[in-house]
C-alpha cells in the first residue's frame, strides 16, 4: 500500500478523495488520469445495470407496500386503542430481532422443499421472482412495517378527536372519514415514512446476504452485491464508480423526497 | 318500553361484533409478524431427529409447526454447554455490541449538543452531510471505510468495527431531536449556577434528554447486535466474528442446535425492549427531521 505513503499526513482526508480519485484513473499501477471513462465502463457493464435495475425494481414494489400495509394496521391500531399497546408490540419486535436469528425459519417457510411451495409449484411453474425475490419482499415487510407503524399511530393520536366526533355529526362514511380527514393530516407523516423506507429498502442486502450469500439469484443481484463482489476482487476502479453513481441516485431520490415533502409540509429543516 | 330495549341490545351487539371484527384484523397480523419467532422457540424445544425432518435437507414431514412432538431441552443443554463455539461468539458479539453502543451514546450526546445548541458558521451544513451519509447503505462508504481501516493499522482488529460504530451519524441524529427541545433559558440559567460544562450535562442535559438516550442505546444495540456487512469487510479472521454472521455458518454444520442458537440469540434485545419499552416508543417516534 506504497501509494499512500505521499498522503500520510492527510490521514483522515485521504480516504474519501482516494475514493473519487480511483474513480478518474485507469488502474492502481498506471493511474493514468481518465475522465469520466470509468462511468461509461461501468454504466454501460451488463451486471451492474442489471443490479440498478434490480435494486429499484425491488425498492420500488417494497416501498409502496410498506407503507401501505402498515398505514392501514396504524388506523386499525388506533381504532381499538384499548388493545392497541399489547398488539404493537408484536409489529415491534421484528425491527430489534437480529436477521441471522430468523434466517432458518424464513428458509423453512419459503424453501424449496416447503410443503407449500411444492404443492404450488407442481401446479404453477414458480419463476425466480417468486422463489427467491418475494421471500426478500417478506423480510423486507416483516423488519420494516413495525417502525411505520409506530409513526403513523403517532401521527394519528395527534389528530384531534374532535374533527372526527363532528365527521359522525356529519354523518361521514368511514372511507369518507379518512380519506379526506386522516390522509391530508398524515400527509408529512407518510411522506417521511416513504423516504425512510427507501433508505431502509436499500439495507436489505444484510437480509439477501444472510439468506443466499454473495451470488444470489439473478433477479436479487442487487447494486450492494456488485459493490461488495467487486471490493472482494480488489477492482477499486469499478467499485468506487459504482459507489458514486449509486449514492448519487440516492441523494437524489431522498433530495426529491423532502422537496416534496416541504411542499406539503411545514419545514423539515429546523 | 320493550322496542327501545331490544334496540339498544341489538346496537350493543352490532358495536361488539364490529369491535371483535377489528379486534380479530388486528390479532392475525400481529400473529403473522410473531410467527418466526414463536417458531423458533417451539424449534428449540423439538429433538434433534424432529428437527431434521421438519426442516433438514431431505425432510419428510416438511411443515413448519409451533407445537414439536416431543418436548426437549437437549438443544439447549449442547448450546450452553458442549458447543463452545456458539459461546464465544456470542461473547464477540456481545463485547462488540456493548463498547459501540455505550460509547456512541456518549459521542451523539456531546456532538448533538452541539449541533442542537451551539451556533457556528456552516454547522447546518455539516449536519445536513451527517444526514446524507446515515441514509447511504453501507456499501457506498466501505472503501473510504477499509482504506481508513488499513492506513490507521486497524484491519483485522475490532477496532475497525467499532471506531466507525462509534462515530455513526444515527445516534447523533436521533439525540439532536431530543436536546432540540430543552429550553434555552434552563440551559443559561443551569450554565450560571454550574462551574463546569461537565455540570451542565449531569444536571441540565443529561436529565431532560433521558429517555431519548436510553433509546438510543437500545436501538444502537438492536443495530449493531444485528450488523452484517462491516465485519465481511474488515474482519479476516473468523475467530474474532460476531454472532451475526457466524450462526449462519454455525446453524449450516450443526442443525441440531439451529433453533436454540436463534432464541439466545434473540433474548438480550428482546429483554432489553421489555425493559425500556416506553423509551423506544418514543425514541422512534422523535425521528423526525
Amino acid at each position: 500500500m506504497d501509494i499512500y505513503a505521499n498522503f500520510k499526513l492527510k490521514k483522515h482526508v485521504a480516504p474519501f478523495i482516494f475514493s473519487f480519485y480511483y474513480a478518474l484513473i485507469d488502474n492502481t499501477f498506471n493511474k493514468k488520469f481518465v475522465g469520466l471513462d470509468n462511468f461509461i465502463r461501468v454504466l454501460s457493464n451488463k451486471y451492474y445495470r442489471l443490479a440498478l435495475k434490480n435494486t429499484f425494481r425491488f425498492t420500488g414494489i417494497a416501498v409502496p407496500l410498506v407503507v401501505l400495509i402498515s398505514f392501514l394496521l396504524a388506523v386499525l391500531l388506533a381504532s381499538q386503542h384499548k388493545i392497541s399497546h399489547v398488539f404493537r408490540t408484536s409489529f415491534i419486535i421484528p425491527i430489534l430481532i437480529p436477521s441471522a436469528s430468523v434466517v432458518m425459519i424464513w428458509k423453512a417457510i419459503f424453501g424449496k422443499n416447503n410443503f407449500l411451495v411444492e404443492a404450488l409449484s407442481s401446479i404453477f411453474t414458480l419463476g425466480d421472482n417468486l422463489l427467491y425475490e418475494f421471500p426478500v419482499l417478506m423480510f423486507f415487510l416483516w423488519k420494516n412495517t413495525g417502525f411505520n407503524v409506530i409513526l403513523f399511530l403517532a401521527g394519528l393520536m395527534s389528530i384531534p378527536r374532535e374533527i372526527y366526533e363532528s365527521c359522525d355529526v356529519e354523518g361521514a362514511r368511514w372511507f369518507q372519514k379518512h380519506f379526506y380527514v386522516t390522509f391530508p393530516l398524515l400527509l408529512p407523516t407518510t411522506f417521511f415514512t416513504l423516504i425512510i423506507s427507501t433508505v431502509n429498502s436499500f439495507k436489505i442486502f444484510k437480509e439477501v446476504y444472510l439468506l443466499y450469500g454473495s451470488y444470489p439469484s439473478e433477479v436479487i443481484y442487487f447494486v450492494q452485491h456488485y459493490m461488495n463482489n467487486h471490493f472482494n476482487k480488489l477492482n477499486y476502479q469499478n467499485l468506487t464508480t459504482g459507489a458514486i453513481i449509486f449514492a448519487l441516485i440516492v441523494y437524489i431520490i431522498v433530495a426529491l423526497g423532502y422537496r416534496l415533502e416541504n411542499r406539503f409540509s411545514r419545514g423539515v429543516w429546523n | 318500553m320493550k322496542k327501545a330495549v331490544s334496540q339498544n341490545l341489538k346496537r350493543n351487539l352490532r358495536r361488539s361484533l364490529k369491535n371483535g371484527i377489528l379486534a380479530i384484523m388486528i390479532i392475525i397480523p400481529s400473529i403473522i409478524f410473531l410467527f418466526p419467532v414463536l417458531a423458533s422457540i417451539a424449534g428449540s424445544f423439538m429433538t434433534s431427529s424432529e428437527i431434521s425432518y421438519r426442516y433438514g435437507e431431505n425432510a419428510i414431514k416438511n411443515y413448519i409447526t409451533l407445537i414439536p412432538d416431543r418436548i426437549t431441552i437437549n438443544q439447549y443443554y449442547i448450546l450452553l454447554i458442549e458447543n463452545y463455539r456458539y459461546l464465544n461468539m456470542f461473547w464477540n458479539s456481545f463485547k462488540l455490541t456493548f463498547i459501540i453502543a455505550s460509547v456512541h451514546t456518549v459521542v451523539a450526546v456531546l456532538a448533538a449538543y452541539v449541533f442542537a445548541k451551539v451556533n457556528f458558521k456552516g454547522r447546518d451544513t455539516i449536519f445536513f452531510i451527517y444526514i446524507v451519509v446515515m441514509m447511504m447503505p453501507f456499501q457506498v462508504t466501505l472503501l473510504p471505510v477499509y482504506i481508513q481501516a488499513r492506513l490507521l493499522n486497524i484491519y483485522d482488529t475490532w477496532l475497525a468495527i467499532i471506531l466507525p460504530g462509534i462515530f455513526a451519524p444515527f445516534g447523533v441524529f436521533l439525540m439532536r431531536q431530543f436536546i432540540k427541545y430543552i429550553p434555552d433559558e434552563f440551559l443559561e440559567a443551569v450554565a450560571l449556577e454550574s462551574n463546569s460544562v461537565l455540570d451542565l450535562f449531569r444536571i441540565a442535559v443529561i436529565p431532560a434528554a433521558k429517555p431519548g438516550i436510553i433509546a438510543l442505546m437500545v436501538l444502537n444495540f438492536a443495530e449493531n447486535w444485528n450488523m452484517v456487512e462491516q465485519p465481511i469487510i474488515l474482519l479476516e479472521d473468523q475467530l474474532k466474528y460476531p454472532l451475526s454472521i457466524a450462526l449462519n455458518s454455525i446453524i449450516e454444520r450443526s442443525t441440531n442446535i439451529a433453533f436454540a442458537g436463534s432464541v439466545v440469540y434473540m433474548i438480550p434485545i428482546i429483554i432489553l425492549y421489555f425493559y425500556f419499552e416506553e423509551y423506544i416508543i418514543s425514541g422512534l417516534t422523535s425521528m423526525k427531521f
